[in-house]
């Protein structure tokens, strides 16, 4: 039954999908969709099959604590069970020994298993994929045995009996009607959390995270701290569900809370959908509830579940309700109902008038002396020093494996570097990657880095990420302030996608695009976080000489409106045509520097590009 | 596309809940009465499952034939909870919302009952497991019964056996930690004073475990003069076998919850020796053969264990209580009944509470491996 | 030994290792049951049952994900459906009790440097020994095990050099299994039982052994073994039995934090 009403809920949603986004109905439709499907189980009238939607209910929310972690921040978490289980000993215990109420007792488990989820996650998150999962299994695994072995606080094996049922304001919440109230509150409560989570900025720069961690930190986003932040959330919101399961039980015992639930709600996740709120209730569902179900075929009960839960997975890979996104839509519509009023030059205009005023006022913005990047003991980059003129195209070119990219990089703090780098004056050297971009240094890759689950607005947005002007709490609680900011966001976005004829494919998925438009889309996402400095690299490659041409024009667009732009390319006709300046580069140190006339008529250039041989230089790279 | 196969799925999980509301709704002609059964058929205690549900199937076909409880025949409604407390709980709920349950036989563990206890109570259904032997159950729930013996009883027999037969002064104990491990030794810890023992050593392991060697060693190391095993019969006869190969010719003492088979299959000719301590006369006794025998002629197999026996006994007494106070909607009567249940005569030894409600029987049956059997300790001497 | 063979070359955890081990172990019985007391006919047997039921395992639940493009973690959960499913398989076959073996060896003890072994333990762990220099020896210079090191390293260039990719995970699978329930029959013959449920705790423990050695190396997974044993065994002794568990979890962790790729595992820089 509660995978029914999960489907109807997804049925209800479907068909508000094909309607107008605007609709002033939808939200009294989705309350009554939602009502109505919530109330089956009610309506069958037993209370066998309400336990079991109780039951339904907190592990929907157990699922939902994944979605955030792994479904939405890519963080492989096998250790849900730990922190439902630290939630539910955390609520009983302070509800039974203080005689407290269960709201305290759901607080507390909220806060314990958050505040253990920060202190696990900053070290274990610094490992990724499996080995985050191996991690995060053990974890479990060592909640579980202390839970067991800790007979004077938990009661070990024994379990913690006699754990009150909850009261509140003079409700009695012990039968499973009420508690399944209860229950579903609490599920509408932290499924609309998930919700905003994933629609606000906060779940656009996870999910750009998932994606693609280089490029997501390259828009400004602080990878450490979002993905211990995420990861506590997820523990907070499993703690609920612990708290949840403790009260309705009345009964705990540490065989609840071991490595094999923590794979169910992995299993749960994936049968729904990954990332999917809808998707998590069904997987919930079908999960845990299908196997009570199935007690009309006793014997090949458990046989028949396994080769149920196979074929989910083996027939739907993503998940049944996987490729279903909620967020995008959101957010795209977002974006594309604001009108292009300039927003993004004015707030270009604004950033780059305010150039610090203990900035030297002599015109170069970015000074770089005596860089040196090693790979194992070899100098990709070696000494190399160079400055950037305010308003001016710098040229980087130099022969295959010269060191360009690295050059990037280390800007960019991506690979550590020694040397100096100086931004407006002031020292960025040592400088995380994420402040670097917020300072104002943009870049594009060379081998495009697109979020391959976004569409070109989602992607513009990320880049946004560092202008966020209030705390990122304030975009998932949609308070006034950061919702107007918000939306002057999407404005900006708007604007950007004009700029670079993207309009027409906001929509589309970037990755899906035509390889020229691509490129657009990264340098759009690269203008997004307002630079004072956009990095380019390589921008023409793989283009078609009429593309390159009107990359051309966008660059210098985007130098007429005052951005300093570094152009690290190969394809000399295109570095000829707009770069200010050229500085060729060969084995990581500087060759030559100069007026691009200069650097065609330069002998040694000529010769590292063609060896011996004399010809036009025009010709080389491709 | 995709919308039609979540449509198709909708659709194939509303027929498989309409189907099984089907089930539920159509087994139930008026006169018939049913007992629940929550016991662990699957997972790793499938063997203990298979017991309660044979005894308890063997004792509603007696009674069945014999016209029934009160007149109505009788339905076994036996639900698996693969000895997980939560499933127990699921079980226990469905009990609870079924029309027609009078009573409930099982589950068995003390955490499995804990969990179900609260629904059953809150549905006027007596519990009664036929495995789990923590006193507490009992006296702190109103409808629940216990039929083997308290730990608090036979947690006696293994220090008073070290004491008077072995002469010993230090033990050292390994338990499973699971619910009734810790119990049991907890127990055992209290009183070893009263019988002049001293635990050197106490440890656990983790059910499922297979190397105990460096854990032997590490006990053998204080010179215990006898072990006590509070384990389940693989890791008791693992254990026992290790600690022979390890060269070590300790006595050794284990629960009746090695009395099994396997334990003499696993731990071969070095379980030779090993001492336990049976409630219920040995398979080498009179009345004990004399009952196989009558169990293999009426239900048609030989196999007639501890859970067993208990399973028959508590259905068998649920008659007796029910038959007593006349009705089925008098649960406190019945419960009063059964609290107060004095002589009655199960099929091997006869039933009495004690005033907590609690099985008085303090009788025990010394055993030992003997030849690959497990023989009293008395006859085979 | 067998898990790591599988995620080195696949990627993938597999789930399905703990209850092959366990069949493994319930396939032996049978055999021995049958044929009488001869263990290498058991462990042929064995090694060709479940060698099968690995290909099986790889052709319904993992392949189609693989060819449907699914992220390979998926398979963690497929392969879970399928243990699920052979354990329950298990059950109906054999019953869900514990099963003692026969003895298959002369109950003979020898005393080396003070410390008394069985006949049985120098059998089972020379058997052991053999299997993982063998398997070790074959991935390295054995023409599919050269195949199967191309497919770890890059399955599109594998194909494209002309190696038959679906079959050398076929295969991977298949020796995989068989390994896995060589170590069921070993273990059955050497602590004397089979049980269904003796499947999940050695599947998650062998999942962590090849972490902790490294993943994709054999000889790390060995290792990886090894020392989990060492931890759970010398934890227990100098601290506490009772929290051994929490001893070898931990230590997992450490090792993890300061070597992300396991202790012979080489890790992988992305490239930007």
């Amino acid at each position: 039954m509660a995978a029914a009403s999960g489907m109807n809920v997804v049925g209800a949603l479907k068909s508000l999908k094909s309607r107008s986004v605007n609709s002033r109905f939808w939200p009294l439709l989705v309350v009554l969709g939602v009502g109505l499907a919530l109330s089956f189980p009610l309506l069958l009238g037993s209370r066998y099959y309400v336990h079991l939607a109780v039951i339904w209910a907190i592990y929907a929310i157990l699922t939902l604590s994944l979605t955030v972690v792994t479904g939405t921040a890519g963080l492989l978490s096998f250790g849900q069970a730990g922190f439902f289980g630290i939630g539910a000993y955390a609520s009983a215990l302070v509800v039974r020994h203080f005689d407290v109420n269960f709201i305290v007792g759901a607080l507390v488990a909220l806060l314990v298993s958050f505040a253990i989820g920060l202190v696990i996650g900053a070290p274990v998150l610094r490992l990724q994929g499996l080995y985050l999962g191996i991690a995060t299994l053990g974890f479990g695994e060592v909640v579980h045995y202390i839970i067991r072995n800790w007979e004077g606080l938990t009661g070990g094996p024994l379990g913690l009996t006699k754990i009150p049922k909850p009261v509140l304001l003079g409700l009695h919440f012990d039968n499973v009607y009420m508690y399944y109230g209860l229950a579903v509150a609490f599920l509408l409560l932290m499924a609309w959390m998930c919700y905003r989570l994933q629609v606000s900025q906060f779940g656009l720069a996870l999910a750009a995270m998932r994606d693609d961690p280089v490029a997501a930190e390259l828009s400004g986003v602080n990878l450490a701290a979002y993905r211990v932040l995420a990861f506590a959330i997820g523990a907070g919101m499993a703690g609920v569900a612990g708290s949840l399961f403790a009260h309705f039980m009345t009964y705990l015992n540490p065989e609840n809370f071991t490595s094999l639930q923590s794979t169910m709600v992995i299993t749960m996740h994936m049968v729904g959908g990954r990332g999917n709120i809808v998707g998590s209730l069904l997987g919930a569902a079908i999960v845990h509830i299908s196997p009570e179900l199935l007690h009309a075929v006793p014997t090949v009960r458990v046989l028949t579940y396994g080769a149920l839960l196979t074929a989910v997975v083996v027939l739907f890979p993503n998940g049944i309700l996987g490729r279903w996104r909620l967020g995008g839509q959101v957010l795209a519509g977002l974006v594309l109902k604001g009108h292009s009023a300039g927003l993004w030059r004015k707030a270009m205009a604004r950033r780059l008038e305010a150039t610090p005023a203990e900035a030297p006022k002599a015109d170069t913005i970015l000074r770089v002396e005596d860089l040196r990047v090693t790979f194992g003991g070899l100098a990709a980059v070696d000494g190399l020093s160079f400055d950037l003129r305010r308003g001016e195209i710098l040229g980087i070119i130099g022969p295959n494996g010269s060191g360009k990219t690295t050059v990037l990089n280390a800007l960019t703090g991506v690979v550590p570097s020694t040397g100096r780098i100086y931004f407006d004056g002031n020292e960025i050297s040592r400088r995380a990657t994420h402040l670097r971009t917020r300072d104002g240094l943009s870049r594009t890759f060379q081998t495009l880095r697109l979020f391959p689950t976004m569409n070109v607005a989602e992607a513009v947005l990320v880049g946004e990420h560092g202008t966020m002007e209030r705390p990122t709490w304030e975009y998932v609680a949609r308070l006034g302030p950061a919702k107007r900011d918000e939306i002057t966001m999407g404005h900006r976005a708007h604007e950007l996608l004009d700029l670079l004829e993207l309009t027409d494919v906001a929509q589309r998925r970037a990755k899906e695009l035509p390889y020229g438009l691509q490129r657009r889309v990264e340098i759009a996402r690269a203008l997004a976080a307002n630079p004072k400095i956009l990095l380019l690299d390589e921008p023409a490659a793989g283009l078609s000489t009429e593309e390159g041409e009107e990359l051309c024009d966008v660059i210098r667009t985007v130098r007429d409106l005052g951005i300093s732009v570094i152009l690290i390319e190969h394809r000399m006709n295109v570095v000829m045509s707009v770069a200010d300046r050229i500085v060729v580069i060969n084995y990581g140190r500087k060759l030559a520097e100069g007026l691009p006339a200069e650097i065609l008529r330069n002998e040694e250039v000529i010769e590292a590009y063609l060896g011996r041989r004399k010809g036009g230089v025009s010709h080389a790279g491709h | 596309m995709r919308s039609s196969t979540g449509k198709i799925i909708a659709m194939a999980l509303i027929a498989v809940f309409a189907f099984s509301l089907v089930l539920s709704g159509c087994a139930k002609p008026k006169e018939e009465v049913i007992l629940g059964l929550i016991a662990p058929l699957t997972g790793s205690k499938a063997d203990q499952g298979r017991q309660f549900k044979e005894g308890a199937e063997a004792a509603v076909k007696v009674i069945n034939e014999e016209g029934g409880i009160l007149g109505h025949p009788v339905r076994l409604e036996i639900i698996d909870d693969e000895g997980r407390p939560e499933n127990a709980a699921n079980a226990a709920s469905r009990l609870a919302a079924m029309d027609g349950v009078i009573a409930v036989v099982g589950p068995s563990s003390t955490a499995s009952v804990s969990a179900a206890a609260p629904i059953l109570q809150d549905a006027g259904l007596i519990l009664w497991s036929p495995a789990a032997s923590t006193g507490s159950l009992v006296t702190e729930n109103q409808l629940v019964y216990i039929i083997a013996n308290p730990i608090s009883v036979y947690a006696k027999y293994m220090p008073a056996y070290a004491q008077e037969t072995l002469g010993a002064t230090k033990v050292a104990i390994i338990n499973v930690s699971d619910d009734w491990g810790r119990n049991v030794t907890n127990a055992q810890l209290e009183i070893l004073d009263d019988y002049g023992l001293e635990a050197v050593e106490v440890t656990s392991y983790t059910q499922g475990d297979r190397e105990f060697r460096s854990q032997i060693t590490a006990m053998m190391a204080e010179n215990p003069d006898v072990l006590f095993l509070n384990c389940h019969y693989t890791e008791g006869a693992l254990i026992t076998k290790q600690t022979r190969d390890l060269g070590y010719d300790v006595p050794i003492l284990v629960q009746a919850t090695c009395v099994y088979p396997q334990f003499l299959e696993i731990a071969g000719e070095q379980g030779e020796g090993v001492v336990s301590f049976d409630s219920y006369p040995p398979s080498d006794s009179a009345i004990r053969q004399e009952k196989t025998a009558w169990w293999k002629e009426t239900f048609g197999y030989a196999d007639f264990e501890t859970y067993h026996i208990n399973s028959y006994d508590i259905v068998m007494m649920y008659k007796y209580a029910f038959e007593e106070v006349g009705n089925f909607d008098d649960v406190e009567a019945v419960a009063e009944v059964i609290g107060n249940i004095s002589g009655f005569q199960g099929i091997l030894v006869e039933r009495t509470h004690d005033e907590n409600r609690l099985p008085a029987s303090d009788v025990f049956y010394p055993i030992v491996v003997r030849d690959g059997a497990w023989v009293s300790l008395e006859t085979g001497q | 030994m067998g898990f790591s063979l599988v995620f080195s070359v696949l990627r993938i955890i597999n789930f399905s290792y703990g209850s092959i081990f366990m069949l493994g172990a319930f396939v032996g019985l049978t055999v021995l049951g049958l044929v009488g007391k001869s263990f290498l006919a058991a462990f042929l047997a064995v090694v060709v049952v479940l060698g099968f039921v690995g290909v099986l395992v790889e052709r319904l639940v993992v392949r189609p994900l693989r060819e449907k493009g699914a992220p390979p973690f998926l398979a963690l959960v497929s392969t879970l459906g399928a243990s699920i499913f052979l354990q329950a398989a298990a059950e109906v076959i054999w019953g869900a009790e514990v099963r003692g073996y026969p003895i298959l060896f002369p109950q003979q003890f020898y005393t080396v440097a003070g410390a008394r072994i069985s006949f049985t333990e120098v059998v089972t762990l020379l058997f052991a020994i053999g299997l993982m220099v063998g398997l070790q020896a074959y991935v390295k210079w054995g023409k599919m095990g050269k195949a199967m090191r191309a497919v770890a390293q890059d399955t599109q260039a594998a194909a494209l050099m002309g190696v038959n990719v679906n079959q050398v995970i076929t295969f991977v699978f298949a020796v995989g299994s068989a390994m896995g329930a060589a170590g069921g029959l070993l273990t059955g013959t050497y602590y004397g039982y089979a049980q269904p449920a003796m499947g999940f705790m050695v599947g998650l423990k062998g999942f962590i052994a090849a972490i902790v050695g490294g993943m994709g190396s054999v000889a790390g997974a060995g290792l990886g073994g090894f020392l989990i044993g060492m931890t759970e065994a010398l934890g227990g002794a100098y601290i506490s039995f009772d929290y051994k568990e929490v001893i070898l979890f931990s230590v997992l962790l450490l090792v993890l934090l300061i070597r992300p790729s396991g202790i012979l595992g080489h890790s992988i820089r992305e490239k930007v």
